[in-house]
């Protein structure tokens, strides 16, 4: 009985494992995720939930980040202006 | 990969070589998925701890012994991110899984009917309802065909505890698999390993 239970399940589970299969793009993230660290965050599902920086802007606008400078008790509160491709360039 | 250059690679992965750690990638990334897969039962959590498996080689490449084979050290880092991924994401998954079912009255498509209904389906299920150290006993030795004796180095317990969690979780599967192997021919085998 021991030998037959064993043959079942080996056999179902590889087939189980055998219809899977890992994306062929993860080589690619692994090498991305050692020299830049910030990927690794970014995991499949992750991935496929966020929305594409393409869809709301292109390399030509210009987004603006909320800074505030501090100075003893004086705070001035700022937008930066930064140029989208500068970001695109910066990460690369 | 004969032991000479297997060991080459392990001294160049040391010294930070990413050409090293993409030919241990291609040739372990099978084994590495597919075990995180049956003991996680997630096709995306498997392919997240394959690359923090992956990470934490060429992080941590200094502690690997170029001697000795590598596989054991894969397995084990695959058990125990797995089991961090488990106890971090079941404790709030499962009950919201089961709200959802509830919400839905647990319908299914009839691809998931089907899929459900076949066996592969039905034995990785009952695999992913045992407990923890009986699951990955379990799947070490069907799945991947180790031997006891290299289950417990891997996993780093006396081979009494490794026969008698893979003798618990046999019981268990048996049970819930009753009726099933049943007078019912066994599925074709068309699985290569990695």
């Amino acid at each position: 009985m021991n030998d037959e239970m064993d043959l079942y399940l080996s056999r179902c589970l590889k087939n189980w494992a055998a219809r899977r299969r890992p994306s062929p793009h993860g080589k690619d993230r692994l090498l991305r995720a050692v020299v830049a660290p910030r990927w690794k965050s970014m995991t499949t599902r992750r991935l496929a939930s966020l929305p594409s920086a393409r869809d709301f802007c292109t390399p030509n606008d210009t987004i603006y980040l909320p800074g505030i400078m501090m100075r003893g008790s004086f705070t001035l509160s700022l937008a930066w202006p930064v140029h989208i491709g500068s970001l695109i360039n910066l990460a690369q | 990969m004969n032991s000479g250059e297997h060991q080459d690679l392990v001294l160049q992965l040391q010294q930070g070589s990413l050409d090293a750690l993409g030919q241990f990638y291609d040739q372990y990334q099978r084994m590495v998925y597919r075990t995180a897969l049956v003991i996680t039962g997630d096709p995306d959590a498997a392919e997240d701890l394959m690359q923090d498996v992956f990470l934490r080689l060429y992080r941590f490449a200094d502690h690997i012994d170029p001697l000795r084979p590598l596989e054991p050290w894969l397995y084990r880092m695959t058990v125990n991110l797995s089991y961090t991924w488990m106890k971090r994401n079941r404790r709030w998954l499962r009950p919201l899984e089961d709200l959802a079912e509830w919400l839905t009255g647990g319908r299914q498509s009839p691809h998931e009917v089907a899929e459900a209904q076949d066996d592969w389906d039905r034995v990785q299920r009952a695999v992913s309802n045992l407990p923890f150290p009986q699951r990955v006993v379990i799947v070490l030795y069907y799945l991947n065909d180790l031997s006891l004796q290299d289950i417990s180095e891997i996993l780093e317990v006396p081979v009494g505890t490794v026969k008698s969690r893979l003798h618990y979780g046999r019981q268990a599967l048996r049970k819930s698999l009753e009726g099933l192997m049943d007078g019912e021919a066994l599925p074709s085998l068309d699985y290569k390993g990695s």
